[in-house]
């Protein structure tokens, strides 16, 4: 058996036969090594498993749609007021950043097509995402959390009721059908914040900026800034619920769960977003679109 | 073995057979056999931290023995699937040491959760009506009816743990697991449940684990019968029914040290039931 409760996996299979001659410290650190990273494999399967299960609950009633409804409404209409300001001032400060640039090459015009590829692209999705993964994955962890520590998950199952379908797929789904809302809504406001700095600031063709911006933007940019939030939302979701179900050490470690979430969602987020480019790019590539 | 499976009766809820639990090094529990039969009460007693709630937790397969058997009425639960488990947790009820009611829920919607949840799962359609009767009738067995809008913040610990009764009780099953009910509680409102766990049982008949490590309350569940005319608690007779239908179990270095009557119990030589005694 390993240290914290571990059991060491490496021990009992021999790997690490010479255990008993080495020095205790050293025996010591190679037990927390080795249990470090099993915990983290056994983390990442968690996940994998709640994540599975999230989606299988789909096709087996019940299927809560009350439940699922209320989150919507909490997740989605309470992300929009964040999600609506910050893409308003993100598509403003995009203009005024590239629309001197664009007026010292002699090509203001420009300044629509720039503004409207890189929010539809890549700007809108991530930064909707990134914002509700600050608030929606910290609030789904430190709610599930909370019912742990006060054994409300644990009197839920003894009711006879899964959590994983009545706490948990209801907030993949919510997340996942508000997210790609969520960030059209955010694009669309970038696009009008540009507007009033290239019109009000800058002093740009409010006709050339809205026409360049529309014609900019193609099929392919629109496939790419759909199919992210789908992906993001399911990650901001299933994380949010693997950290609340896992919480361990009661208020302190509902705490860390909630922190944890934020920062694994964040970073997954821009990983995953990376892969889902290259992939994206290369079908828009192929299909001609 | 063979011997063992004959004594499996249909007429037993709970039966554990050499049950080991574990975390990390530490073994908490080293072979713990019992069997709880319909109609009886099995008083769990032990110092804190002896593994009391774990065998609980255990009955209801919310945890998993490392090693042994746990049989539900007659189903062996040990390896079952967490799916397969709810139909069998459905005929069970238990009262969490602190009431685990859900915070965000009202004590109507606390107490009406399991049939909201059949309604949910397509079983047995209750209309709203139905749920709310059924819900008042049992608020008035443990007398909270005034507080049925009430959320459980607005709760004190007593109440909390009366709500969890009723909850348990809502759709009358076959048997209830108490996890300290008494535990934290001034003796006034120890003996108000005191009083609903010996009046469940003899009103409703309902089978019982009651784990407490208050020795006071074991005997008052030995001793005592409800008398429904007079709404409240009246003593047994010495060989009276109710008395000889609680066994006292005694938890003690992660096994059963004893299991037999209150009486056997309070005769037992052994120094460490002599100290529990004093």
């Amino acid at each position: 058996m390993g240290r914290n409760g571990v059991p060491s996996l490496f021990f009992r299979t021999g790997l690490f036969a010479a255990e008993q001659a080495r020095p205790r410290a050293m025996q010591g650190v190679a037990a927390t090594v080795n249990d470090f990273f099993k915990g983290k494999i056994l983390a990442v399967q968690d996940y994998t498993l709640l994540s599975w299960r999230s989606l299988r609950n789909l096709f087996s009633p019940p299927r809560y749609l009350t439940d699922t409804l209320s989150q919507m409404d909490i997740i989605g209409v309470g992300s929009l007021p964040i999600v609506a300001l910050a893409g308003m001032f993100i598509g403003a400060v995009l203009v005024l950043q590239t629309a001197d640039q664009f007026v010292r090459f002699g090509s203001p015009a420009l300044t629509g097509d720039v503004v409207a590829i890189a929010l539809v692209r890549e700007i809108g999705p991530v930064i909707t995402a990134l914002l509700v993964a600050g608030r929606v994955a910290s609030g789904i962890a430190s709610e599930l959390g909370s019912m742990v520590v006060s054994e409300q998950i644990d009197a839920m199952r003894a009711l006879g009721t899964d959590p994983t379908k009545k706490l948990v797929t209801p907030r993949v789904v919510a997340t996942v059908t508000m997210l790609p809302l969520l960030t059209i809504i955010a694009d669309f406001l970038g696009l009008v914040g540009g507007f009033i700095v290239s019109y009000f600031v800058v002093g740009l063709n409010p006709v050339q900026y809205w026409v360049r911006s529309y014609n900019a933007i193609e099929f392919g940019d629109g496939v790419q800034g759909i199919t992210k939030p789908f992906v993001f939302g399911f990650i901001i979701s299933t994380i949010g619920c693997h950290f609340g179900l896992t919480v361990r050490g009661g208020t302190e470690g509902v705490g860390r769960a909630t922190t944890q979430a934020v920062v694994v969602a964040s970073v997954l987020i821009l990983v995953v977003n990376f892969f889902i480019a290259k992939v994206l790019l290369r079908l828009i590539e192929v299909m001609g679109w | 073995m063979v011997a063992g499976a004959a004594a499996r009766t249909n007429a037993e809820v709970i039966r554990f057979e050499d049950v080991r639990l574990g975390f990390g090094d530490r073994e908490v529990l080293t072979g713990v056999s019992f069997a709880l039969g319909r109609g009886e009460t099995l008083v769990l007693l032990g110092v804190t931290g002896s593994g009391k709630t774990l065998v609980l937790k255990l009955a209801l397969g919310l945890l998993r023995p490392t090693s042994g058997r746990i049989f539900l009425f007659g189903q062996d639960i040990t390896e079952l699937e967490e799916e397969d488990l709810y139909p069998l947790r459905a005929r069970l009820g238990i009262v969490f040491q602190e009431g685990a009611l859900f915070d965000s829920l009202t004590v109507f919607e606390n107490v009406a959760f399991r049939l909201l949840e059949e309604r949910e799962h397509g079983g047995e359609e209750h209309t709203d009506e139905e749920i709310e009767q059924r819900v008042r009738q049992v608020l008035r067995f443990v007398e909270l009816e005034p507080a049925i809008d009430k959320l459980p913040a607005e709760l004190s610990g007593g109440m909390k743990r009366r709500v969890g009764i009723a909850r348990a009780l809502i759709t009358e099953p076959d048997a209830i697991l108490y996890d300290s009910p008494t535990g934290g509680l001034d003796p006034v409102t120890s003996h108000t449940i005191n009083t609903l766990i010996i009046k469940s049982r003899d009103v409703s008949h309902v089978s019982a684990i009651v784990v407490t490590h208050r020795l006071q309350d074991a005997f008052t569940y030995a001793n005592h019968i409800f008398d429904a005319t007079a709404n409240q608690l009246r003593p047994a007779r010495t060989n009276g029914t109710q008395a000889a239908r609680t066994r006292f179990l005694l938890l003690r270095d992660g096994r059963i040290s004893f299991d037999g009557s209150p009486r056997d119990f309070q005769a037992q030589a052994d120094s460490y039931v002599q100290r529990f005694l004093a």
